[in-house]
């Protein structure tokens, strides 16, 4: 991938892991994140908010996985996907109230 | 119809292909001439564009673009199928199924 | 990396980047999404197959009017599941004539499922009587859940693909000369060269087959994936599944006995109410009761978006009076409709379906293509690091018992489905059984006979293939010599794939044959990658 010449293999291979992880687990939350943010929000009939949000999520899921592993470092990887899952969270269970009528 | 739609993408992909310089040569044993580049690559698609609107004649358009779509594939794969192998008669048999669309879209 | 880098290092960056993601996402899975996609493939002709493993049903006639069949399974239910919670009726259609009945079984004995699948002979109203098999529904159910216990199984293939997504997606971005090398095969070549030009050529061509069937795929199971976004909105899982598929809505029925109206009514008043469109399913929920909902589905293959959503209707099954009517007509229903049904492919008319099968083949040899792409680089790199030498073998091993002993397990299953006798008890397990056993043997003789691996399972698959019309005459009286004057194209069809399988997988054994040194003859095998049967 991107080997750093001066780094050392263990050090690279943590870094592989790290991206792996932000993928998988990073990623996946970014996804779950997003669905339950629009399915709050999407102003649509309830169960066709939740289909719409469950689409897009699987788009930002697999593009989140992408990036982490076209971005620069494992820590922006991890900040990539964590940042907005949690800006995501926090307007779903602002929405809440609402969505649950 | 449908046979039409397939001959189509067929002839489109053997012009595209033919358009293009690695494979020009492959048959005619010269660099591809560039009055000749544009020609083809237009004709091939025109070919494509022609391919869809008949598979939609038969099925309609949302059904015909998916047909359309593995037509695609299918006339794709075999025609590099052919071209990897004999070039000349891939390329001809293009011709052929460009002269034979019309007929059968008549039929 | 620094952000002084030219724009255009940093795109070979990018393209070095998503070269070792694509490698990587492809192959830690590649060996399930093998048996995925060719199991898949062989999905899309399921009721077909079965057929072939039952060649005691008569040859396919025109469906039976739905009303009609109805009223059948309305009798057949009422004498033998009166009591059931539940009653679910597949309506015939062209593909599949019988009747397919499904009833909850309110006290199941112990070691029992609480529920009974039925089919029914339209022409007889009795239950097929056939030899037991599980047929095409067994590799049905291997493409999604590998034949593991639930959930896991799912979850397994679910994971594997959504890193097929991320390999398509990678794959894209780092093929540099995708349209340059649009039409590029070079098997002569050899090696690495050519197994690379192979697997382009069957990605690129089939992109948005790869793209769709992958994404889609994942869209079913959306439910189970995410439920974050379900628990979001509702606090009622239960909810969103009546609110998404309101022909199986469940809903309370009162005590008292209370007569149901005659099925065939409902469906005849559901084709009217779509004007002309076709009923395809029905159920109905407490029979009998009074409050007893009669649901009507309509036919999966008439709209791309009717796969898994379809329009219903659901009517009061005592007084006969519609209750309500949902079109799943929103955008996000069509649009999700779409994407699964596109996946289904319920939809597709016969050429359609070839299509379909034929470009999910080229995914197929896609994908097994690339894990022999993957042996080939490290094969043209190695030199004797002994580190490299042992994955390399340990790769190609696992390559040679997942793709040619896959095939060979395919043809034994159906080996098995000729040789067994038709009465013996439990015989359907003794089919699958047959198959992963095969399938194991395959894997132990890759790793004994590495040398040889390729040449013999491939030959060995080819044989079984080649063999199987020759084993259906001499078993049945429904071979090629009766089936293709008759016009029974089901079983036709079936005879006449074994052999163009067996000599697809011949002509690949023989290409194998051909000594390392001469890597030329191997990156023939790219074209088509795996043939069952």
């Amino acid at each position: 991938m991107k080997p750093d010449p001066g780094a050392g293999l263990a050090r690279y291979r943590w870094a592989v892991a790290s991206r792996v992880a932000a993928a998988m687990f990073g990623g996946y939350a970014l996804a779950s994140a997003t669905a339950a943010c629009l399915a709050v929000w999407l102003p649509m009939a309830r169960v066709d908010a939740v289909v719409t949000a469950m689409l897009l999520a699987f788009v930002v899921y697999a593009i989140g996985v992408t990036w982490v592993f076209a971005t620069r470092t494992a820590w922006r990887a991890w900040g990539g996907m964590l940042g907005p899952a949690v800006v995501l969270a926090v307007l779903f269970w602002a929405g809440r109230p609402a969505g649950l009528a | 119809m449908s046979i039409a739609a397939f001959c189509l993408a067929y002839a489109g992909f053997a012009a595209l292909c033919l358009g293009m310089d690695r494979h020009y040569e492959m048959v005619f044993d010269r660099a591809l001439p560039r009055r000749h580049r544009l020609p083809l690559r237009a004709f091939g698609w025109v070919a494509l564009a022609l391919s869809l609107c008949a598979s939609a004649a038969v099925w309609g358009w949302s059904y015909g673009t998916v047909e359309w779509i593995g037509i695609l594939s299918l006339a794709g794969l075999l025609l590099i199928w052919f071209v990897t192998y004999r070039p000349r008669t891939a390329l001809a048999a293009g011709a052929l199924c460009a002269a034979a669309a019309p007929v059968l879209a008549w039929m | 990396m620094t952000s002084a880098k030219a724009p255009q290092a940093q795109g070979e960056g990018l393209r070095q980047a998503m070269s070792w993601l694509h490698t990587w996402a492809g192959l830690v899975l590649g060996w399930v999404l093998f048996a995925m996609f060719l199991t898949g493939t062989l999905a899309f002709f399921r009721p077909e197959i079965t057929h072939w493993m039952q060649p005691e049903t008569p040859a396919r006639q025109a469906p039976m009017p739905a009303a009609q069949a109805a009223d059948l399974a309305q009798r057949y239910l009422a004498r033998h599941a009166p009591d059931a919670a539940r009653w679910f009726v597949d309506l015939p259609t062209p593909r599949e004539p019988e009747l397919g009945l499904l009833y909850q079984v309110p006290k199941p004995a112990p070691g029992q499922r609480g529920f009974k699948r039925v089919k029914l002979d339209p022409a007889t109203g009795q239950e097929v009587h056939a030899r037991q098999t599980r047929g095409g529904d067994f590799l049905y159910r291997f493409h999604f859940e590998l034949e593991m216990g639930f959930p896991w199984g799912r979850w397994l293939a679910s994971i594997a693909g959504m890193f097929m997504l991320v390999a398509i997606i990678s794959g894209i971005i780092t093929h540099k000369k995708i349209f340059k090398d649009f039409f590029t095969f070079r098997p002569a070549k050899g090696g690495q060269r050519a197994w690379m030009d192979g697997h382009n050529v069957l990605s690129v061509l089939g992109l948005p087959f790869h793209l769709m069937i992958t994404f889609s795929g994942l869209v079913i199971f959306m439910a189970m994936l995410l439920p974050a976004g379900i628990s979001a909105a509702y606090d009622n899982p239960r909810a969103f599944t009546n609110d998404m598929f309101p022909t199986f809505a469940q809903t309370k029925a009162g005590p008292q006995a209370a007569p149901l109206l005659p099925l065939g009514r409902f469906v005849a008043e559901a084709q009217a109410q779509w004007q002309g469109g076709h009923a395809g399913r029905i159920v109905v929920s407490h029979p009998g009761k009074a409050g007893a909902v009669v649901s009507v589905g309509r036919e999966a293959s008439e709209r791309v978006s009717y796969g898994r959503l379809a329009p219903s209707l659901q009517f009061d099954g005592v007084s006969g009076a519609l209750l309500a009517r949902h079109d799943a007509d929103s955008a996000a229903m069509v649009t999700a409709g779409t994407v699964i049904g596109l996946h289904l492919g319920l939809f597709a008319e016969p050429l359609l379906r070839w299509l379909y099968f034929a470009v999910s083949l080229a995914g197929t040899a896609m994908v097994g293509t690339g894990l022999a792409l993957w042996v080939a680089k490290r094969r043209q790199k190695a030199g004797a690091a002994a580190q490299q030498a042992f994955s390399l073998r340990l790769v190609d091993a696992l390559n040679a018992g997942s793709i040619a002993g896959l095939c060979v397990a395919l043809a034994v299953y159906f080996w098995a489905n000729r040789l067994l006798p038709a009465e013996l008890d439990g015989r359907s397990a003794w089919e699958t059984r047959a198959f992963f056993i095969a399938w194991g043997l395959a894997f132990l003789y890759a790793f004994a006979r590495r040398a040889r691996m390729w040449p013999d399972l491939l030959a060995l698959a080819a044989g079984l293939s080649l063999m199987l019309p020759v084993l259906n005459a001499a078993t049945t009286a429904r071979h090629l010599g009766v089936s293709l004057p008759a016009g029974d194209w089901v079983m036709a069809g079936f005879d006449l794939a074994a052999l163009a399988s067996g000599g697809l997988l011949a002509w690949m054994a023989h290409k194998a044959r051909k000594p390392r040194a001469q890597p030329a003859a191997r990156p023939a095998r790219a074209r088509a990658a795996l043939e069952p049967r």
